[in-house]
């Protein structure tokens, strides 16, 4: 397998998760589902050996792979792939910022349409993910509670009756799972609602976080949402508390989007058409700007302000214009300048069809 | 910060005078601040007993600090610091230390949760009884006690099944 090649032909295009369909897509991004697990019989890792580190690494990719057979997955061992390619992956929410930065043997393995994404020796010997398009938590359950079934069988997880699945981390002991939608939830950040939402979001125990998960900025108004406990409470009971709460945010950003176009129709489609021209016509953006304007250009979509352009493009371009994917497309490293002006050129390609209504 | 006044003891009374237009903050230790004719609680039964009280838990923490998991040699004191666990057996050898904290983060101690195919069958039954019990509190929250009766009954016949 040509590793160069395979991570060129991933940064043409997105992971099918990105789509844009499934249920309340113009709203929910994604849905995931992770699950953190050890192997019984092995240290965690900060206090495992060199040899050890390995030996997990040899039996899980073995398991993983086993399992994921009819997914056609592919593996990359990380240990001494280049900074770039890291990057890539982290981009596309393959793998964590935290296994990126990590060291020794480690790896990821994931399907060919990048639903499933297993990483191997990051903070837990296991961190299995499922995403899905849209707000699809149960089908994610679905594929990864049955992944987990075919990967513990081949070798037994690290757990107690009493505390459930051990784990690196007292955050994620019992199920060790983390349950997570992305919401984009411009309605709320225009109409400065977003802050109460949030409030009474953690109120219920979830979590709010930026794109990248743990630690990072909210950025071009898109949100994480997932739950914090993981002891005390069954997988069905923490998919049922995100299934409650997502469609009322998703109710909220609807009314929110509302009350824009009839409240300000001229500022909205102002502030979208702007956005629209300015990705059409920029010679030179940065990362942050292009999330913002995606953003607006975004809600313009689906709300009817912009027509003949897919969702699905739109989204694509929030993942293709991140240094390392514009690095990968040009096929040559760039410094910011020059990644700020193949950036604008990119974005002007992939947005022509889209035009303003009559 | 020292005291204005005397300038040797630390400054503990913080005050704001306004005077007129004029806004003055001033920082002063209690006894100048007492001379000053100010009110200030001296150390009373409550602060005894909290000083008490913290002397106890720094006894305990020193303690647990100590605790080494037999298995890997990680230390609760490299715990603390890392936030990473040595190994599964951790759990068990920090239990003093662990269980508080799973408490507070989770607000419970028991898993009732997915039982891998691989923990055997009285793993199974114990996460079965956990569930049955958990739904058992829910219902007589709710005061269904009907529901509540079936449950126990339940829960007994599992209690019974794993003792023979």
């Amino acid at each position: 397998m040509d590793l160069e090649r395979d991570l060129e032909r991933l940064a043409g295009a997105s992971g099918e998760w990105l789509r844009g369909t499934g249920p309340e897509s113009d709203i929910v991004i994604s849905s995931r589902v992770r699950l953190a697990r050890n192997l019984e019989g092995f240290p965690f890792l900060v206090r495992a050996s060199l040899g050890q580190r390995r030996e997990i690494e040899k039996v899980l990719r073995q398991a993983v792979l086993e399992a994921l057979a009819e997914e056609g997955a592919m593996y990359l061992a990380l240990e001494s792939t280049p900074e770039l390619d890291l990057q890539l992956l982290v981009e596309r929410h393959l793998i964590s910022r935290e296994l990126a930065q990590g060291e020794g043997p480690r790896g990821v393995a994931f399907s060919r349409t990048e639903s499933i994404a297993v990483m191997i020796n990051e903070e837990d010997h296991l961190r299995a993910q499922v995403l899905g398009s849209g707000l699809a938590l149960q089908e994610c359950w679905t594929a990864i509670d049955r992944l987990d079934d075919q990967i513990g069988e081949r070798h037994p997880y690290a757990f107690s009756s009493t505390l459930g699945f051990l784990t690196a981390c007292p955050t994620n002991v019992g199920t060790g799972i983390r349950v997570s939608v992305m919401l984009h939830l411009p309605g709320l950040v225009w109409t400065k609602q977003i802050e109460k939402v949030f409030e009474s979001v953690r109120q219920m125990g979830l979590a709010v976080r930026g794109l990248y998960g743990e630690g990072t900025q909210a950025s071009g108004d898109f949100f994480q949402l997932s739950n914090q406990r993981t002891l005390g409470q069954s997988e069905r009971d923490i998919l049922d508390s995100l299934r409650s709460v997502v469609p009322r945010i998703v109710a909220y950003e609807r009314r929110a989007r509302q009350s824009l176009l009839e409240q300000s129709p001229h500022q909205l489609d102002d502030r979208v058409s702007r956005a629209l021209g300015m990705l059409r016509h920029a010679r030179t953006i940065g990362s942050e700007e292009t999330m913002l304007l995606l953003s607006a250009v975004r809600l313009g979509v689906n709300l009817g302000l912009v027509r003949d352009l897919p969702i699905g493009r739109v989204n694509e371009l929030f993942i293709l214009t991140q240094p390392a994917h514009l690095q990968k497309i040009n096929r040559r490293a760039l410094d910011r300048d020059k990644r700020n002006v193949a950036r604008a050129e990119f974005i002007r390609t992939r947005l022509n069809g889209g035009r303003r209504p009559a | 910060m020292n005291c204005e006044k005397c300038k040797k003891r630390v400054a503990t009374v913080h005050l704001t005078e306004i005077i007129g237009d004029e806004k003055r903050e001033v920082d002063l230790c209690v006894e100048c601040a007492a001379e000053q004719g100010l009110a200030v609680q001296p150390p009373g039964g409550m602060e005894l007993l909290a000083k008490l009280i913290n002397q106890q838990i720094g006894e305990e923490l020193s303690a647990m600090a100590g605790m080494r998991c037999p298995s890997c040699g990680h230390t609760f004191l490299a715990f603390r610091t890392q936030g990473r666990l040595g190994c599964p057996r951790d759990y068990e050898a920090f239990e003093k230390g662990l269980g508080p904290l799973l408490e507070r983060m989770h607000g419970s101690v028991e898993h009732v949760g997915k039982v891998p195919p691989s923990a055997g069958e009285e793993a199974r039954r114990i996460g079965e009884l956990n569930r049955l019990r958990r739904e058992l509190r829910h219902a007589v929250d709710q005061e269904d006690f009907e529901r509540a009766g079936l449950l126990r009954d339940q829960i007994r016949q599992r209690e019974h099944s794993g003792g023979s």
